[in-house]
């Protein structure tokens, strides 16, 4: 639900779609959020527009011999961090990253993760899913205030009241004012006098 | 479990439950006992006085309620529906809810000193959704059904059913519907508070049990409410609506 407005742009180069799905579908399972562009040649990156914080992952069989000069021709062009995957471990100090394909599931896993720098997800459970403003509104369901009451004192128009409160029952997931008000308590936004029965 | 196996009056009784426990409780409320050998159903519901139709309806349209057809079970009589609608009743009164209970107090019992306001936060909101769903259930018995018995046994007599009509045509309980989406948005609720926001309880498998029978009864529930509201209900319209044209 949190939307990710700086998901990265991930160009993948490879002419082999097994290879292109494949490192499509690493990605995705890390949890990362991204705009791929596939390139069926390194010649189609020049198609596109892209930047230093944009990543590019080349099928070192693209490379044209000798590969190092080609890959240096590419960082001219390309500003963002380059990963190489490959069949054989290569030495190819002009990555970014390498991994091989024989690589296994948590090797991959730690490399992709470190060459896009993506921390492991925080295990701290994200309790805070509503906006402060949100949150004052859902104070005053729990209470027990009205819609109209809760306008006026908070000084909002009751449309404003109904649209908050419709995200927080969608964020939620709970639609009942006997719901929130356990919500509240459980997360000790009110205490148990101000709910009135 | 195989959704698209549509049950006949030729198949195994046990066969239905092999393919789907869930239908077991169905089962159960028509009076039916296990042990059946390996009579079909036919054979089963003879004995036991049942309507194989009826039985294979409802128990079709639980396992795979695409198969719902709202006209088909109109056919039946009401007095069918209502004594089927009734033994559900009791099976949540009787059995359901207590249960339920029992885990509910289970966890309170077993609660770490720091959680258990937390998890009495949880009980009362299951004690305020008991209350309304047992208060829905008389409300109905009291009024919906015995409208329901009296409007067919009256369909043919005239007065009767003016005098009937004009009694019950104010009457909220009869033609409203609204407190099933509430006890349905509550029971939603109850589900979403436990997964979502109740820190973790010192008994895992508790929790992990009461969800599950949470689970159940939800769609029991939404069975139920879905031959009250689609079966009954339009029935008892189309009935008020002869009368009206006559």
């Amino acid at each position: 639900m949190i939307e990710n407005k700086n998901s990265k742009t991930i160009f993948i180069a490879s002419n082999v779609y097994f290879i292109r799905s494949g490192i499509r579908g690493i990605i995705h399972d890390l949890g990362i959020d991204a705009n791929f562009v596939s390139l069926n040649s390194l010649d189609e990156l020049n198609n596109h527009r892209h930047s230093s914080s944009d990543f590019l992952i080349i099928h070192n069989k693209l490379l044209q011999k000798p590969k190092a000069n080609h890959l240096n021709e590419i960082n001219v062009i390309f500003k963002g961090k380059i990963l190489g995957i490959g069949e054989l471990a290569e030495k190819m100090n002009f990555f970014d990253n390498y991994i091989t394909l024989s690589t296994s599931k948590i090797a991959i896993n730690q490399q992709m993760q470190a060459f896009l720098q993506v921390k492991p997800k925080s295990k701290i459970p994200n309790n805070n899913m509503l906006s402060s403003r949100e949150t004052d509104i859902l104070k005053e369901v729990a209470m027990g205030y009205s819609n109209k009451e809760i306008a006026e004192r908070l000084f909002i128009s009751i449309n404003t009241v109904i649209t908050h409160r419709k995200n927080i029952t969608e964020k939620l997931g709970i639609k009942t004012i006997s719901g929130l008000t356990v919500y509240a308590l459980l997360n000790q936004l009110i205490l148990p006098e101000n709910v009135s029965t | 479990m195989n959704k698209h196996i549509h049950f006949t009056a030729n198949m195994k009784m046990a066969d239905i439950i092999l393919n789907n426990y869930l239908l077991l409780p169905i089962i159960g409320r028509f009076g039916i006992d296990l042990g059946f050998g390996n009579k079909t159903v036919n054979e089963v519901c003879t004995e036991k006085n049942i309507n194989p139709f009826f039985f294979l309806d409802i128990i079709n349209s639980y396992h795979n309620p695409e198969y719902f057809t709202a006209e088909e079970l109109q056919e039946y009589p009401l007095i069918l529906i209502i004594e089927y609608l009734t033994n559900t009743h009791n099976y949540y009164r009787n059995i359901k809810i207590p249960e339920l209970e029992k885990m509910v107090n289970e966890i309170i019992e077993n609660s770490k000193p720091d959680n258990k306001k937390n998890n009495l936060l949880i009980a009362n909101f299951f004690e305020e959704y008991k209350t309304e769903l047992i208060k829905h259930l008389e409300n109905e018995e009291k009024t919906l059904f015995p409208f329901t018995i009296e409007l067919e046994r009256a369909q043919h007599n005239q007065q009767k059913l003016e005098r009937l009509i004009e009694k019950n045509a104010l009457s909220k309980s009869v033609h409203n519907n609204d407190d099933h989406d509430q006890l349905e948005a509550k029971l939603f609720d109850l589900k979403n508070l436990i997964i979502k926001f109740l820190p973790p309880v010192k008994r895992k498998d508790l929790i992990e049990k009461l969800l599950i029978e949470l689970f159940r009864l939800e769609e029991d529930l939404n069975d139920h409410s879905r031959i009250e509201d689609r079966v009954l209900l339009p029935k008892i319209n189309k009935i008020e609506l002869q009368f009206q044209k006559k």
